[in-house]
């Protein structure tokens, strides 16, 4: 057996695990959910094919439609906010004492259980007797009934969201960040650029991998939003939060109707990958790699 | 690296490979003939070995494991498990392994296990899992109460009770007990503002909607911090359901093919409720958040609400309230007349494929069957009874004090419509029309035609 054959043998030995679970966990789970879409099934009866009736069920479904426009909503409300953010948290912890400590700090929620992070932000988002509220009454503003009133809920959802995803943006970023050779900065000071200058000029630029790396993350991370919905308010109320991961669910599990939920998965699937190559096609004209 | 270090390398993953499959293969095989020998089957993979020590031991009866699975709140969890200590004690030769589910997942687990063929032995079903009556996975339970001696057809109380488990002449579940709702007041809070309790307005021939309106109204204070409500109108259908009966209105047509939520009478109704809502004599628990902690239990619980709507169900949770003083009234209707409503097609159901079906059955005998319901539901218990006799035993006076009224309200209870306990759909249609109505995101008239077109819709579908 040659050195070449002996690598190969030895590389398939170390991918197996891994492939067994990339084949069983997703292949074969996408592979049926897209056969699905052709048929009527409950899981516990055999599969009947019944053509293209489930599109037709789906898309005539105005929860359908509600789904896709409140996932829209939460992606708009989210990912340019949280990003943000996490820039400037980012920025301003690259250069600070205890900046550990502080990563440390941000990064907490994102290894927290959404589950549990939810369940806390129910009890914050309390109208009657919930801290935010309380706070708020303190400068004089009467809160509102963040997860009750349907203007409110879903703002009050992506709110929490950002909080949680925070963390994790703002690692990547920092990473970024320090990245980022200290002679430009440098230079840019010889030449008296500003702060806000050196930020707008050198900062973004070169950062632009790792923004777009965490944009394209966070949108895809909010199509699949489910979690923060499901616990906190259920989708409701009046299904101003009910997203199209909650609409998969509750078709599937709720329902038991496996047919019309593989299509809405079909649908965020599509939806996902074609925003993703969108955004791959348009990063050429904002990001730039260096060298 | 070296030819025999990596043969060494080689050699030791091959054998740790082997040792891994060798000892889950393993695992399951004996984990088989476990199970084979403690069910007492007598296929061949029994070995011979394992027949002649189950002859030796002969006089010493197996042990075989039942588990069952239900969802309840904590205190109705407990009365289960007192329960199955009892049968244990009665049942040695059975070791049951109750597994509780949160009612918030319970449907979704119980079809998951279904179709994972790992469902419990026996299992509640209610009408979020209608489609199981139909699907070939449950074993038909009327073999079994033809040669019973414990329970059969003709113990039950009411007709209604077979209707979504009878099917195709075979009996697919038994309804464990009955639960006509009623109205839990708090009577501190009645008694604190000089009011007569609806038990009181009852007793003497007033309790009705304007009496329940003006309670409301007054028990309602909105000047603090944590507010307080004279009602509590909770999500759920069968909450929702009694207003429009008690107006004297019903929700289908006769013959149960079309909707009649657009009629006048139950437009009228559901307008007298959303009044309540908009005066905030009435907080509608909707409007809390889906995912709040507040419902209308904790709302009661915690002095919120003067009064809630609910079945038997919640006693065992409300025995612990050491604050104030509850009772019991029925649920008010326009007219003054004594009304009740039970949302019924819950079932005690065998899993067609257990193993122990003999056991299965001697469990579903005694937690259905008459001495069972009374050891169950005695002393302040999860529901009235559903088999005859029960009643007598069980309502006497503990809790609440004036549990007797049920004795009334079991007689001329309302079952919630067929509709409602066959199609998920159709429930789900009506409680999102009632939320609009009562989110203010429709006026009453318009949320219910909508709501009445949509349930038509779905049931010219299904006939």
């Amino acid at each position: 057996m040659n050195n070449s054959k002996k690598t190969a043998i030895w590389g398939y030995i170390f991918i197996t695990p891994q492939l067994f679970g990339l084949i069983f966990m997703s292949l074969v789970p996408t592979i049926t959910a897209f056969s699905l879409m052709f048929f009527e099934y409950d899981v516990i009866s055999a599969p009947v094919y019944n053509g293209l009736q489930n599109f037709k069920d789906v898309f005539s479904d105005e929860l359908f439609w509600i789904s896709i426009k409140n996932t829209f909503y939460y992606i708009i409300l989210t990912v340019p906010v949280g990003t943000f953010i996490a820039l400037l948290l980012a920025n301003a912890l690259n250069k600070i004492r205890f900046k550990l400590l502080f990563r440390l700090v941000y990064f907490m929620p994102v290894v927290t259980s959404s589950v549990a992070i939810s369940m806390v932000w129910v009890l914050l988002y309390n109208s009657d007797y919930g801290l935010i509220n309380l706070m708020l009454s303190y400068i004089g503003i009467h809160g509102p009934n963040w997860l009750g009133d349907t203007a409110w809920a879903m703002p009050a959802v992506g709110i929490m969201s950002i909080w949680w995803g925070l963390g994790y943006n703002m690692v990547i970023l920092l990473s970024g960040l320090q990245g980022i050779s200290s002679t430009y900065y440098e230079a840019a000071e010889i030449d008296g650029a500003s702060k806000f200058q050196q930020f707008r000029k050198i900062t973004v630029p070169l950062l632009s991998p790792t923004l777009f790396f965490v944009i394209i993350m966070g949108i895809i991370g909010s199509f699949k939003v489910f979690d923060q919905a499901m616990i906190m308010t259920g989708g409701g109320p009046l299904n101003s939060t009910y997203t199209m991961v909650l609409h998969i669910y509750k078709l599937g599990f709720k329902y038991f109707n496996f047919g019309q939920s593989s299509v809405v998965s079909g649908v965020l699937f599509a939806l996902i990958i074609t925003f993703t190559l969108f955004q791959f096609k348009f990063s050429k004209k904002w990001v730039h790699y260096e060298g | 690296m070296t030819k025999r270090s990596s043969k060494v390398k080689v050699v030791s993953i091959v054998l740790v490979a082997v040792l891994m499959f060798g000892a889950l293969f393993t695992g399951c095989s004996k984990e088989e003939t476990n199970n084979d020998v403690s069910q007492g089957d007598k296929s061949n993979s029994v070995s011979q070995e394992d027949k002649n020590s189950q002859e030796d031991n002969d006089s010493k009866e197996e042990k075989v494991t039942l588990t069952w699975s239900t969802t309840g709140n904590p205190g109705e969890n407990k009365r289960f498990e007192e329960f199955n200590e009892n049968f244990m004690k009665k049942y040695p030769n059975v070791e049951i392994n109750f597994i509780p589910i949160p009612s918030g997942s319970y449907n979704e687990k119980i079809v998951a296990q279904l179709a994972s063929h790992t469902a419990p032995d026996v299992f509640y079903a209610s009408n979020g899992l209608s489609n199981v009556f139909t699907n070939d996975k449950l074993e038909n339970l009327k073999p079994y109460m033809d040669k019973s001696s414990v329970l059969s057809y003709d113990d039950f109380t009411n007709e209604n009770m077979f209707t979504l488990s009878e099917v195709d002449g075979g009996i697919y579940g038994v309804c464990p007990d009955d639960n006509p709702m009623v109205i839990y007041f708090n009577g501190t809070m009645f008694k604190e503002k000089g009011l007569k309790t609806p038990l009181e307005l009852y007793e003497a021939g007033e309790w009705n909607w304007d009496t329940f309106a003006d309670s409301a109204r007054q028990l309602s204070d909105q000047s603090g911090r944590i507010k307080q409500y004279g009602y509590v109108q909770d999500v759920w259908w069968s909450n929702m359901l009694p207003w429009i009966y008690a107006g004297g209105a019903d929700i289908f047509s006769e013959d149960s093919t079309k909707s009649a939520l657009d009629e006048q009478a139950a437009i009228d109704a559901v307008s007298f409720v959303k009044g309540l809502i908009d005066d905030k004599a009435v907080a509608y628990v909707g409007s809390l958040g889906e995912g709040s902690s507040q419902n209308a239990d904790t709302m009661f619980m915690s002095g919120q609400t003067a009064m809630v709507f609910s079945g038997r169900w919640v006693t065992p949770l409300y025995k612990d309230i050491t604050d104030f003083e509850w009772d019991i009234a029925p649920f008010p209707t326009k007219s003054g007349e004594l009304f009740a409503l039970t949302p019924g097609y819950t079932y005690v159901v065998m899993n067609k494929e257990s193993e122990v079906k003999d056991e299965a059955w001697t469990f579903i005998e005694e937690f259905v069957g008459k001495e069972g319901q009374i050891f169950r539901l005695k002393d302040g218990g999860n529901a009235t009874g559903s088999v005859k006799g029960v009643n007598e035993e069980i309502l006497t006076g503990g809790y609440p004090k004036s549990e007797a009224l049920w004795f009334d309200l079991v007689e001329i209870s309302t079952w919630t419509p067929l509709n409602f306990g066959k199609y998920s759909q159709t429930s789900k249609f009506f409680t999102d029309g009632m939320s609009k109505i009562f989110m203010g995101e429709t006026d009453v008239e318009t949320g219910l035609k909508e709501t009445s077109d949509k349930i038509n819709e779905f049931l010219a579908e299904q006939n």
